[in-house]
């Protein structure tokens, strides 16, 4: 009498199992490894150890600017109008330097750029020992911008600008800086040299109580991306404070329905002439869930979140990064 | 029944179970249905959102690279180093280049050269036509889409009027949709349809989702919709999906709407799935039924299975139970005669465990027993046996004896091949023993027919002679033939057949032995007695053993003559004694009747005196003669036992009183001591204890001397319910009898011889009466005495409790002495019916005395004559009379009728009860016995008188 009682269970548990709708739950195997972040991060911070090593030598430099002025090489950089004269192409060695129209003394400013020319070693030598840099540079109070490696400084730089209104300029300053050390600047920028996004380290350089330079460091996102996470299982998406996508695999981006990347790259889209960056902002994204998503890691600082619409990834789980306001995004895909 | 409901139930839970397993089928079905259709609709909904998704990505990206390629013209034209050719040539191919790879998106392209403007369009018919513009370049007032590429360095700039509508539903024809699917393009609020043709209706979509997809488009976020819609005069039910994109950088708000009918994706798996699950809930019902029915009958044929099984079961059982009664134990064995199996009765059997029982088969130099089996086994083979049975004895190992039987079944295969055997082996010491014993038991009865001295014959039931036994057969050769087949009755004499027969047949009925004395005529002149006796041998033979008693019945003859014999001359003595009796007391009557009337008369002293001796003589010869005639009625067995009620007590009292005056007399102290219930009514033959207790009290005074106790003891003891013993004790201190002499005192005619006895005087028949008379009344006289000191002399009868209280106090009156002259006070017609003349003389004296006139008569027949002629109230009447006597006489009174109602009054000088009962048969109404004595026969007529006298009140 007991054998069909039995086995009617398990038909039951086969029709419960059959008529239940899929309960999702977060997997704690599929949340970000904090760790990733502080790799990330350590890798990053060495970075600001050799900026203030810039720094210290920059300020040795101006504190000895008299000596120095005896040995400087005045041929080093032959100038074009505010530009120097040297391209990307040649010597390898030299950064491009510009003295801007705005400088309020350019003979001032000339003899800075001499007694700096020491720099470029310091420069070339960082850029050798972290192949993440994308360029190392100074912009001075005096106007004097020295940007290495070398770029196309004549056609891309409008010399009526003042550098001091620049984020990488005013960030560092007494203001935004009261600690006067180095500083990680939230927003990326476009690379103008066509390396995509961009993030900066800066530093102010003192002479003596004043504020006279800020050095910087730029790193491109693609580099830390490809770094640090194309070997990490999954799929991972970097974005910005306001939403706005840094970095991420095309399928990932695609996944999150935006508009068409230009050849499936993202790069490329954002090299393209009528990129908008808003049209590739979680916020704006053609998926509702999507701009949920964004509002619950965002602004609610939630570690995750569960898709339910059947044209949505399965599961969203984020991290917030400690020295920028990013967010490292593990899209989970559905599997067929 | 049990498991008949047991069945039903199971049929029945298996019928539920079946329905249940249908519907849950049917529900498995119904959610299958569901999950494939979910899928399906799922995987189109999917598909339709790709076929969108995919449709609006590269519409929207074929219109990024048109401005790429449009700026990229104005670019052209910026070039410093162009001259009029390439102005006109190239710069034409150029844009041609740009029309051709975007068909039907460009409808004109305006250039403005500063100084001139011209344009470009192509035809339907795909003419490229380039010529100078009349008028202004339309602008986004005019056109709804305009793309201009904005002034170059050289002021040059392009305006192309568009028709994104048209390239839109070009290009979404490479996009397949179910049939009935519907493609549009919504531009703001506006939709367009982008289904092929040209007159093709437009989808109507329902305004409820219309509202919602272009909020979801204004926000620009993709949507996918259930709409209910419009075609023609088509309508229906469809998922629709909008994906939202940027019509380059001339539109915004754009979204492309793809719809497939609902139908159109369940429907065909709605049919065929609908027709597989049919066929499939068909089968299993299909299969249900078959399971029912297949285990209906699975579960009859269990149930027969099981009835059979517990059957086996229970025979198996018994088998075993019978197979441990009776001591035994199953063993198999293979061709080479090793034990295969036994069961575990062995060691209880053998004593050998069951290891060494195989071990002893399993080897050649086994136990003897094994060897002697296989030996048998192989005897039994050599012979064409199939099985064989042996008996022997066995020696156990803790040495006792059993006698086992062994019952083997030799197995051979099909083709007759020796393949083992199976065998039970049984103890059977118990029945061997009692065979045995029945053996033994058997020659001992063999050995004892033949040692009886008697003839054996066997019969059937029916008495027909199956075997005959003589020790001597001289019996059976004086026959001269064998009597085996004869009948037993045909060999009985006629006479005793009938005799024969009957006991024969009770003996067989009641199995009981049966005896029959048969006297058998052998040869002439010559009779033999036998002594048969019947009884049944088994249940279908009789037996009968005849002893010869020729001689015994001879001696026997011999003896019962001789106590004939006796017994005539003791008959003949107590008749001699009793005749005597009655011929002395005759004379005697009349003797002391005279006496008592010359007693009456005056006399002088002396006279008295003499008077006084001869009448105490005459008393005394009375007694011895009336203690001869008791004596000798006793002998004769003529005695009889006449029991009234009356009080023990009183009974006793009465008596010693008698010896009261004696006593006095003698100065002994006479004392009574009465027990508790002695005052009880009894009944009893209280004359007869009286006169034992008479004897005894008078033997007692006699023998006790002056200044002596006798002491008269009497106790009741409950025998049982009304039966009581009476108890009664004499003890005296007088003389003593010696202990050698107390067993005779009870012999009649004894008297202890002693120097002093000779002044005790007596007949010595006392002692004798009353020991009879004791024993009479089931009881016994003790006498125990010290010589010298005294005896004590008791005796005990049974006596039973009365039932009724006495009723007549007469004898509480005072006794009246002189009855002289009574006449006149119980006046009397008187008959006296007398043939003896002195007994006449005697009865005359008497009435004269007592003052009565009456009549006489001499025998019966005047007796007769005076009661018809005359009327009389009584009749004394002499029994024994000539002629008619007195009972003779008073018979024919009696018959007289109202005549003869006269009391009558018998006189007799016979003292037996037998006499007084014979008076009383013939009528008489009262009984005296001679001598008759003045008192009494005063005192029996006034009795009558008052008779007379109460029934004249009557």
């Amino acid at each position: 009498m007991q054998a069909p009682k039995i086995w009617l269970f398990p038909l039951l548990i086969f029709f419960i199992s059959c008529g239940a709708s899929e309960t999702k739950e977060v997997k704690k195997s599929n949340k970000i490894d904090r760790s990733i972040i502080l790799e990330m991060e350590s890798e990053l911070s060495k970075l600001n150890e050799e900026i203030i090593y810039l720094k210290d030598h920059f300020e040795f430099l101006l504190a000895n600017r008299d000596s120095l002025m005896k040995f400087v090489d005045v041929e080093k950089y032959s100038f074009d109008g505010p530009f120097s004269a040297n391209t990307p192409k040649n010597p390898k060695k030299l950064s491009s330097v510009v003295i801007l129209n705005t400088t309020p003394d350019y003979d001032l400013a000339m003899k800075n750029v001499l007694v700096t020319n020491g720099l470029d070693s310091l420069f070339d030598q960082t850029s050798e020992k972290y192949p993440i840099i994308a360029q190392v540079y100074f912009n001075a109070i005096d106007q004097v911008s020295r940007v290495f490696p070398a770029y196309d400084a004549k056609a891309l730089l409008d010399p009526n600008l003042d550098l001091t209104t620049f984020n990488f300029f005013y960030q560092a300053d007494f203001n935004h800086n009261p600690k006067k050390g180095p500083v990680w600047i939230p927003e990326v920028y476009i690379d103008p040299a066509g390396r995509g996004w961009i993030l900066s380290l800066v530093h102010p350089v003192l002479e003596g109580d004043e504020l006279y330079a800020v050095l910087g460091i730029d790193i491109t996102v693609e580099e830390i991306i490809r770094r640090y996470l194309e070997s990490k299982e999954g799929e991972y998406l970097i974005v910005n404070s306001k939403g706005d996508i840094v970095g991420g695999k095309a399928a990932e981006i695609e996944a999150l329905s935006f508009p068409p990347l230009l050849n499936h790259v993202y790069i490329e889209t954002i090299l393209a002439d009528n990129f908008r960056i808003s049209d590739f902002n979680l916020f704006n994204s053609k998926n509702r869930e999507v701009r949920e998503m964004a509002l619950s890691i965002i602004l609610k600082k939630q570690d995750h979140f569960l898709f339910e619409d059947e044209f949505s990834p399965e599961a969203a789980y984020a991290i917030p990064f400690s020295f920028l306001d990013w967010y490292l995004i593990k899209i989970e895909t559905k599997t067929p | 029944m049990k498991s008949m409901v047991g069945y039903r139930r199971d049929f029945w839970l298996m019928i539920a179970i079946g329905s249940v397993l249908v519907v849950l089928v049917i529900l498995l079905g119904v959610s299958f249905f569901k999950a494939i259709s979910d899928s399906e609709t799922k995987s189109k909904r999917e598909f339709l959102m790709k076929q969108t998704e995919l449709a609006a990505t590269e519409i929207e990206i074929e219109l990024d690279r048109f401005e790429v390629n449009a700026k990229s013209l104005i670019e052209f034209l910026g070039d410093e180093d162009l001259d009029e050719d390439d102005y006109r040539e190239e710069f034409t191919n150029a844009v041609r280049r740009v029309f051709n790879n975007y068909p039907r998106l460009i409808d004109t392209v305006w250039v403005n050269f500063q100084d001139s403007i011209i344009y470009f369009t192509q035809t339907d018919r795909n003419d490229f036509i380039r010529s100078r513009a009349i008028g202004n370049i339309p602008s986004k007032r005019d056109h709804d889409f305009i793309f201009s590429t904005g002034r170059n360095t050289m002021g040059f700039e392009l305006t192309f009027t568009l028709s994104p509508v048209r390239f839109t539903k070009d290009f979404v024809t490479h996009y397949y949709l179910n049939e009935g699917g519907s493609k549009l393009l919504m531009l703001g609020d506006k939709l367009e349809n982008l289904d092929p043709g040209q007159d093709v209706n437009m989808l109507e979509i329902d305004d409820a989702s219309l509202k919602k997809i272009q909020a979801d488009v204004e926000i620009g976020v993709i949507g996918i919709y259930e709409i209910d819609w419009v075609k023609g005069s088509n309508s229906g039910s469809g998922i629709l999906v909008q994906y939202p994109f940027n019509l380059g950088e001339f539109y915004d708000n754009t979204a492309l709407l793809f719809m497939v009918e609902s139908d159109s994706i369940t429907g065909g798996i709605y049919s065929t799935y609908l027709f597989l699950f049919s066929g499939f809930v068909f089968l299993l019902i299909g299969t249900v039924i078959f399971f029912t029915l297949s285990l209906q009958t699975n579960l009859e044929s269990q149930k027969l299975l099981k009835e059979s099984a517990e059957e086996i079961s229970e025979l198996f059982d018994q088998q075993n139970l019978l197979l441990k009664e009776l001591r035994g134990f199953v063993f198999f064995h293979n061709a080479k005669g090793q034990i295969t199996q036994v069961s575990d009765e062995v060691e209880k059997v053998l004593g050998h465990p069951k290891s060494e029982f195989l071990d002893a088969f399993r080897n050649e130099d086994g136990h003897l027993g094994a060897i002697n089996i296989k030996s048998l086994v192989n005897s039994a083979l050599s012979q064409n046996q199939s099985f064989f049975d042996v008996e022997y004895d066995f020696h156990k190992p803790d040495g006792t004896k059993v006698h086992l039987r062994i019952f083997e079944k030799l197995v051979f295969d099909e083709e007759g091949v020796f393949n083992g055997g199976l065998g039970i082996c049984t103890d059977i010491t118990s029945q061997y023993r009692s065979n045995q014993e029945l053996i033994e038991s058997g020659k001992r009865l063999q050995n004892l027919i033949d040692n009886i001295p008697d003839i054996i014959f066997i019969y059937n039931n029916e008495g027909k002679v199956l075997d005959s036994h003589s020790k001597d057969q001289k019996f059976l050769k004086s026959v001269e033939r064998s009597l085996i087949g004869d009948s037993l009755f045909d060999l009985v004499p006629k006479k005793q057949r009938e005799q024969t027969q009957f006991a024969f047949k009770l003996a067989r009925k009641t199995e009981q032995i049966q005896t029959v004395d048969l006297k058998i005529n052998l040869r002439e002149h010559e009779n033999q007695y036998f002594e048969v006796r019947f009884f049944p041998l088994d249940t279908k033979r009789m037996m009968s053993i005849s002893k010869d008693i020729t001689s015994q019945r001879i001696w026997e003859k011999g003896l019962v003559d001789a106590m004939n014999a006796a017994d005539l001359a003791s008959r003949a003595k107590s008749e001699f004694l009793a005749n005597m009796s009655h011929e002395i007391r005759t004379p005697m009557n009349g003797l002391l009747g005279i006496i008592d009337l010359l007693d009456q008369t005056s006399l002088d002293e002396e006279q008295l005196q003499y008077l006084d001796i001869i009448k105490n003589s005459g008393n005394s010869l009375l007694s011895i003669i009336k203690d001869i005639l008791d004596y000798s009625k006793i002998e004769a067995g003529k005695i009889e036992i006449n029991s009234i009620v009356f009080s023990p007590a009183e009974e006793l009292e009465k008596q010693v009183q008698i010896f009261y005056g004696l006593a006095q007399k003698k100065d002994v102290i006479l004392t009574t001591v009465l027990g508790s219930g002695t005052k009880d009514l009894m009944e009893g033959d209280v004359e007869k204890i009286n006169q034992v207790i008479l004897n005894l009290v008078g033997n007692a005074m006699k023998f006790t001397s002056k200044g002596g106790t006798v002491t008269v003891q009497m106790e009741i003891e409950n025998i049982s319910g009304d039966l009581n013993y009476l108890r009664c004790s004499v003890t005296d201190n007088g003389i003593g009898i010696p202990q050698e002499e107390i067993a005779k005192l009870t012999d009649p005619f004894y008297q202890v011889e002693s120097s002093s006895s000779r002044s005790y005087q007596g007949t010595g028949l006392g002692l004798a009466i009353a020991k009879k008379i004791v024993e009479l009344m089931g009881g016994e006289l003790t006498i125990s005495s010290e010589f010298g000191i005294g005896a004590v002399f008791a005796f005990s009868v049974i006596l039973k409790k009365a039932k009724f209280v006495k009723e007549n106090p007469l004898s509480e009156l005072p006794k009246r002495t002189n009855w002289n002259g009574m006449a006149k006070e119980y006046p009397a017609r008187i008959l006296l019916a007398e043939d003896n003349d002195l007994n006449l003389q005697l009865m005359t004296l008497m009435l004269d005395q007592l003052g009565y006139d009456f009549a006489i008569a001499k025998n019966g027949f005047e007796v007769l004559d005076l009661v018809k002629s005359e009327e009389f109230d009584m009749i004394l009447m002499d029994v024994q009379m000539p002629l008619l006597n007195g009972l003779e006489a008073s018979k024919k009174i009696r018959a007289l009728g109202e005549r003869g109602e006269i009391f009558i009054i018998g006189l007799s000088a016979n003292v037996f009860d037998e006499d007084q009962r014979k008076a009383t048969d013939a009528g008489m109404d009262d009984y005296l016995t001679k001598p008759i004595r003045l008192v009494l026969l005063a005192e029996k007529i006034k009795e009558y008188f008052l008779k007379k006298e109460s029934k004249k009140v009557q």
